[in-house]
């Protein structure tokens, strides 16, 4: 009986995991088969951020830079915008080709970087064309109306010998010319065959037919120059392609007005009537993509990578259906709670049980059981290097104050006040280099868990006087790796997404975490704490 | 060929007899800490004070306790009091590990440390002060506990001169495991902690022969310091200190303690009870805990 009773109490903790995690994956089954929850509007969308940073110098005399903001469409959408602006604030002109933006003013320093960010959503766009599209297409009234499109112009020289001559050979090879769409696709063959160089500059339609050679920007002016000719109106376009890193190449291609609709042609990558994913359209028409100010010191680079962007349905999705903590947010909304604050602390436990994973299994030290946790959640808003900076930074201040507190024997509370005032100080003091810098994410740090990062902090300084410098910075590192990981972990959307929209998933958290409790194995860093045992045995 | 298979089969023997043999950290704590120490008992071992006052009662030699200091205004007074004194230890009541622990020795007068700094009366009442205050406990009040100045037995003197030397026993429903001794180093600065750099040897338990030491990730039989042989010595008062080990053993209700014992010219004196004694004796004494504790249980 005692036996029985023993044995009931070893497993009570896995019985009570399986019976939690059972009611989660109930409820989870629930709201897929029942109450009609669908993963695709759950689940996170790929999004591009891309940052143009245009570097001035010799801006004495002030400056004027102007460029243009992506397009929206139907292929892309912005989906967030924000500006480095050296003082001057950003001024935006609508204008047929796009959005033009314009600094002009006297910056704070003469020289320096001004820079604009989007997130934007894109997705590949296949047009369909009709079977066939007759040489009178386009109306009279069309025509009128778009005559910008079919002029000759400095640079697309229509009406030039050499144009004119390769049009006409080229319809001589079609054969069949009454068909618009053939004589496109023939032009577009023809321009997409010749050779593709890198040419820096503009290359006119004239030299890129006599070379037989161009970049992307003379084969496109070829091409638009042979479909103006044939009385097609056509035009440039200017983007970008989104592959990460960081480069210094922009794109030109073709579009071509086909009943009502300008479709896409890349006669340099050869895409026809089809755009990619990463095809950033950022202006239409022959226009450069920088202009500034004459005597201005200028050099452009466009940094991209890949986010994670919230499903634009989820929040539609989760208020129309029951059971989640999005629902559950609402209520906080009303007292100005933002979503993001309440995504962060969904995730603070996740956090923590990855901290006791980190503990327990792998058998590393961190300073405080869940401090990476907090660093990691204030490291949300900040961004993961200036979090670990200003956890670094703060770590510092304290150890090194924390000698003459303890020479001098200053009392625990005292010393704990004083420790604290320059640690706030120290993230008063990022405040006012944030705004020195125009570095704004800095002065997130003032969101750091104070009290939290004060203790480590004198942890760490304790650490440092019994075991000695050595480990108390092994013990740092440790605890960084934890903090990145951590952090990892917590900003993935689609983990932010799942718990937001199954909070029962909590359920198997607490199952995992009484599983980890019970689990008497042998930490991975133990294998190496007892090697002299395991070697003499 | 075979001669890889052998040795990742021998390797694997060797992992496998490892995972038999060692007390791992997790399952120090959920098999044998939280089930053998019930939680309301911790205070016994943590709050030396009580633990003092608990060994009286059976009759285990502990070091005498000369004065107890609980409130500030009691420092002034007690200053006064500790001028007879030759000699005596300060430490807080809930340190841990050796924290807050000052060593004091009257020199004609003046107080001083063993190794002759002076310290002032004024530094003396300042260290009582952060006792209280919690500077060595986590934060919580504490209390100072004025006590005997234990001078280690000579077979440690003649080993190395400086600071206490320490037995460490393991001690498993009743009965003792495994022990250690613990002897200072001049990296360890005269302390006997072993992360601090002391020195760990470990003890056959039947006989109280000191066997190796593992010092710096290396077994040696002689100090590294001075060179004098530690391999073959024995311990004196063995067979009192294993009495003493068996009679707290039996009485407490902590099953699973790491004992800390002094020997001194006249026999064994112990000086903590530990909840949550460390693992390193296992890399000390070469043998695994595990495997020990789980032969002890049936």
């Amino acid at each position: 009986m005692r036996g029985l009773r023993g044995l009931w109490r070893l497993w009570l903790p896995y019985v009570v995991a399986l019976v939690l995690t059972g009611i989660a994956v109930t409820l989870i089954a629930f709201k897929f088969v029942v109450w009609g929850y669908k993963l695709e509007y759950l689940l996170p969308e790929k999004g591009y951020q891309l940052t143009v940073e245009m570097h001035f110098w010799e801006g004495e005399e002030g400056l004027r830079i102007a460029t243009w903001l992506p397009v929206n469409d139907v292929r892309q959408r912005v989906d967030r915008l924000s500006f480095e602006n050296q003082g001057i604030p950003p001024h935006l002109e609508r204008t047929e080709s796009g959005t033009r933006v314009v600094w002009e003013g006297v910056p704070l320093r003469s020289s320096g970087k001004i820079s604009y960010t989007v997130v934007v959503r894109m997705r590949g766009l296949r047009y369909r064309l009709p079977d066939s599209l007759p040489v009178d297409a386009y109306s009279s009234y069309q025509v009128a109306m778009l005559s910008e499109y079919l002029r000759s112009t400095e640079v697309i020289q229509v009406g030039h010998p050499v144009i004119q001559a390769l049009h006409d050979s080229l319809l001589a090879l079609m054969g069949d010319t009454s068909d618009v769409l053939l004589r496109i696709r023939g032009f577009y063959e023809y321009v997409l065959g010749l050779e593709n160089r890198p040419f820096k500059g503009t290359t006119d339609a004239v030299t890129a037919a006599l070379l037989g050679e161009a970049s992307c920007n003379g084969k496109s002016r070829l091409l638009v120059a042979l479909l103006r000719r044939s009385g097609i109106p056509a035009r440039l376009v200017g983007g970008i392609i989104l592959t990460g890193g960081r480069k210094r190449t922009a794109h030109q291609w073709v579009e071509v007005f086909i009943q009502g609709v300008w479709v896409p042609v890349d006669p340099t990558n050869g895409h026809f009537a089809y755009l990619p994913e990463n095809y950033l359209k950022l202006y239409a028409g022959d226009q450069p993509l920088f202009s500034f100010k004459r005597g201005l010191g200028f050099r452009y680079e466009f940094v991209i990578g890949v986010v994670r962007l919230p499903n634009r349905f989820f929040a539609r999705h989760l208020t129309t259906h029951p059971l989640n903590a999005y629902r559950a947010w609402r209520a906080f909304q009303e007292a100005g709670i933002p979503l993001s604050l309440l995504t962060v602390v969904l995730m603070l436990p996740v956090g923590a049980f990855v901290i006791s994973v980190f503990r327990n299994v792998v058998g590393l030290q961190t300073f405080g059981t869940f401090l990476p946790a907090l660093i990691a959640a204030a490291s949300v808003t900040t961004g993961l290097v200036y979090g670990l900076l200003g956890f670094l930074a703060v770590i510092t201040v304290v150890s090194l104050l924390y000698y003459p507190l303890e020479r001098w024997h200053i009392s625990h509370n005292p010393r704990m006040s004083i420790l604290m005032v320059a640690v706030v100080s120290a993230l008063l003091l990022s405040g006012w280099l944030a705004y020195r810098l125009e570095v704004m994410a800095i002065s997130y740090l003032a969101l750091f868990p104070v009290a939290v990062l004060t203790i480590t902090a004198e942890r760490m300084a304790q650490t440092i006087l019994e075991e000695g410098i050595g480990k108390a910075l092994w013990v740092t590192v440790q605890t960084a790796l934890v903090i990145v990981v951590v952090y990892e972990i917590m900003t993935l959307r689609v983990l932010q997404s799942f718990f937001l929209a199954m909070p029962e998933l909590y359920l198997v958290l607490v199952s995992a975490g009484l599983v980890l409790g019970r689990w008497t194995g042998v930490r991975l860093l133990e294998y190496w704490r007892f090697r002299h045992l395991m070697r003499h045995m | 060929m075979v001669g890889v298979l052998g040795v990742c089969r021998r390797w694997l023997v060797r992992l496998g007899c490892f995972h038999r043999v060692l007390l791992s950290m997790n399952r120090r704590n959920v098999e044998y800490v939280y089930p053998y120490n019930p939680r309301r008992y911790f205070l016994l071992a943590d709050d030396k004070v009580l633990a003092k006052e608990w060994l009286c009662g059976l009759g285990v030699p502990v070091p005498a306790t000369y004065l107890l200091i609980e409130a500030f205004g009691e420092i002034g007074l007690a200053l006064g009091v500790l001028r007879r004194f030759d000699r005596f230890v300060v430490k807080p009541a809930r340190g841990s590990g050796g924290r807050g622990l000052l060593l004091v020795v009257n020199r004609g007068g003046r107080w001083e440390t063993p190794g002759g700094k002076l310290l002032p009366e004024q530094f003396l009442r300042q260290h009582i002060a952060d006792i209280l205050f919690g500077n060595y406990s986590f934060g919580l009040t504490d209390r100072a506990l004025v006590e005997e100045f234990i001078e280690p037995h000579s077979v440690f003197r003649g080993i190395f001169p400086e600071g206490v030397p320490d037995i460490r026993v393991i001690v498993f429903c009743g009965e003792p495991v495994l022990a250690m001794v613990r002897l200072p180093t001049v990296r360890s600065g005269g302390r006997a902690n072993l992360h601090q750099g002391g020195l760990g040897v470990a003890v056959d338990l039947a006989t109280g022969k000191m066997l190796y030491g593992l010092w710096k990730g290396r077994y040696v039989t002689r100090h590294p310091d001075t060179g004098k042989p530690i391999a073959g010595v024995v311990l004196p008062y063995w067979e009192e200190v294993i009495g003493i080990v068996r009679r707290i053993g039996a009485h407490s209700p902590l099953r699973y303690l790491g004992l800390d014992v002094v020997l001194r010219e006249g026999g064994p004196v112990v000086m903590e009870m530990n909840v949550r004694p460390g693992l390193e004796i296992q890399n000390v004494t070469r043998s695994g805990l595990r495997e020990l504790l789980e032969g002890m249980r049936g």
